[in-house]
């Protein structure tokens, strides 16, 4: 999501960015999204409204976004390194389980959040998911290719549930224990891969 | 998985459930006798009749005069979306006044939100369980669950009206604890009917599986994928349910869908559980010290 505004030069760009999201973070962090404004993330970075509408020309709604992008982006980032060296796809995906339900059950942000503003998390996990669906989806396939799936399995469509049900368990685990190897291990055996990888 | 015909059946309604109900229309066409699920009651849906007229006869029980009120507010909602909904607009569309609105539900427009809920909610368990029923097999009986489900909640008026223009008021039972509260109600409700067939710990686990199939392309469509399509239904069911109830049924015994049950034994890849680095759970452990 990172923008590049010509005149001052990649390098610059992107530590300007990086100065903004973080600030912004910080600030939805301490205050909220709904409480967030401009001016609190340019004092925040010790910069003018005008710079980061320089850098944001969408403003508030494409900061937030940017903000979530640049979240899931880091998040994304850690998961490969936890992925790396993985023998199968089982063990992928229970790898992959374990370290998201952490992940997001110590994300303090999300926490608040869903506690003091869900309408500005809900929507994005559910009729918004599509984005980060495929973004999960694609992440998926190249692991699907390597590792083999059954014959009449189509990839893509195999990756998309995948990365549905791995939201709908992450999100709401009900009685599932996600921090408990045999229980993840049991998970992705049957409800996951069941009809994709025997 | 051959069917025992021993568990769960005497709880189920009869196979003649549905011509119980067509013949409970009754010649007025008024009430509507609708099994809800093989623990409940049955409710009395009222259908058709006009709502001035029902509500002024002293013939209506009470429950079916709230039952037309709720009829009348799901058409508001449908038409003008909740904010449209004020306990005015629901009177006049009843031909009623707020007095007798407050009569039938004490709390007021509260009351009768809370209302709509539970009565949608049973609506739509009753056209699950009527579809499962009739079915032969688990596979058919998860394809017509979730087939139904999806054509009643595609076809809800109400309900896509709000999901499109005032999502907030629906979403939170759609994730995280709103959506672990839904989901205990459908397996609840919907596991004894493949009880038929798989032991009870697999039962629910398939039932919540499903759920969670179904809400998710329902809520988020993807491309070539109608859950309100039959084939479509079953193709999905058979290509990523069964394979799993397959495994569940294969594992055997009692405890055979409980997540407690390792599959160590059966796993292929190598060293499953020895030689596995440690790197996820190391990771969580640092992250939460942080």
């Amino acid at each position: 999501m990172t923008r590049n505004h010509g005149i001052d030069g990649i390098h610059r760009t992107d530590q300007v960015t990086q100065r903004i999201l973080e600030a912004a973070f910080n600030c939805v962090v301490r205050w909220g999204v709904a409480k967030t404004t401009m001016e609190d993330v340019a004092r925040e970075c010790h910069t003018s409204r005008a710079t980061i509408y320089r850098y944001f020309p969408g403003g508030r709604d494409e900061l937030v976004e940017s903000v979530i992008a640049w979240q899931a982006g880091q998040f994304l980032a850690e998961l490969y390194e936890v992925l790396h060296g993985s023998q199968s796809l089982q063990e992928i995906l229970e790898r992959l389980i374990l370290f998201s339900s952490g992940y997001l059950r110590n994300l303090e942000v999300l926490n608040r959040l869903l506690a003091t503003e869900p309408d500005a998390v809900i929507p994005k996990l559910t009729t918004e998911i599509n984005l980060m669906a495929s973004t999960v989806s694609g992440f998926l396939v190249p692991y699907l290719r390597e590792f083999g799936v059954d014959d009449q399995v189509n990839i893509h469509e195999a990756a998309d549930y995948l990365a549905r049900m791995l939201f709908s368990f992450i999100s709401s685990p009900g009685d599932l224990d996600l921090q408990d190897r045999t229980e993840v291990s049991n998970l992705v055996r049957v409800e996951l891969l069941g009809g994709i990888a025997h | 998985m051959q069917p025992d015909g021993t568990r769960g059946v005497t709880r189920v309604p009869g196979p003649d459930a549905k011509e119980e109900h067509d013949a409970a229309l009754g010649e007025k066409g008024v009430a509507l006798v609708v099994p809800i699920s093989p623990y409940d009651q049955p409710i009395y849906l009222l259908q058709g009749a006009s709502l001035r007229q029902e509500l002024e006869s002293g013939v209506l029980s009470s429950q079916d005069k709230r039952l037309a009120v709720i009829e009348a507010a799901l058409t508001i909602i449908a038409d003008r979306g909740l904010r449209g909904s004020a306990l005015d607009s629901i009177a006049s569309e009843c031909g009623c006044s707020r007095a007798t609105l407050y009569r039938l539900f004490p709390g007021g427009r509260d009351t009768i939100l809370a209302a709509i809920v539970s009565t949608e909610t049973a609506r739509l368990f009753s056209a699950i369980a009527s579809s499962m029923l009739p079915a032969a097999n688990v596979s058919e009986a998860i394809s017509a669950g979730i087939y139904e489900a999806a054509c009643f909640l595609e076809g809800h008026r109400a309900l896509q009206k709000l999901l499109k223009n005032e999502p907030d008021a629906i979403l939170p039972f759609l994730a995280f604890d709103g959506f672990e509260s839904m989901l205990d109600q459908v397996a609840a409700f919907a596991r004894p009917f493949l009880e038929r067939w798989i032991d009870k710990e697999a039962a629910k686990r398939v039932v919540l599986w499903s759920a969670r199939l179904t809400v998710s392309y329902l809520l988020c469509p993807a491309e070539g994928i109608d859950l309100t399509d039959r084939n479509t239904v079953t193709r999905l069911v058979n290509t990523y349910i069964m394979p799993g109830v397959d495994i569940l049924v294969a594992n055997g015994s009692e405890q055979g869908g409980s997540y407690r049950e390792s599959f160590a034994g059966r796993m292929h890849l190598p060293n499953a559980t020895a030689n596995r680095p440690k790197a996820s759970s190391r990771q969580i452990g640092e992250r939460s010290k942080r």
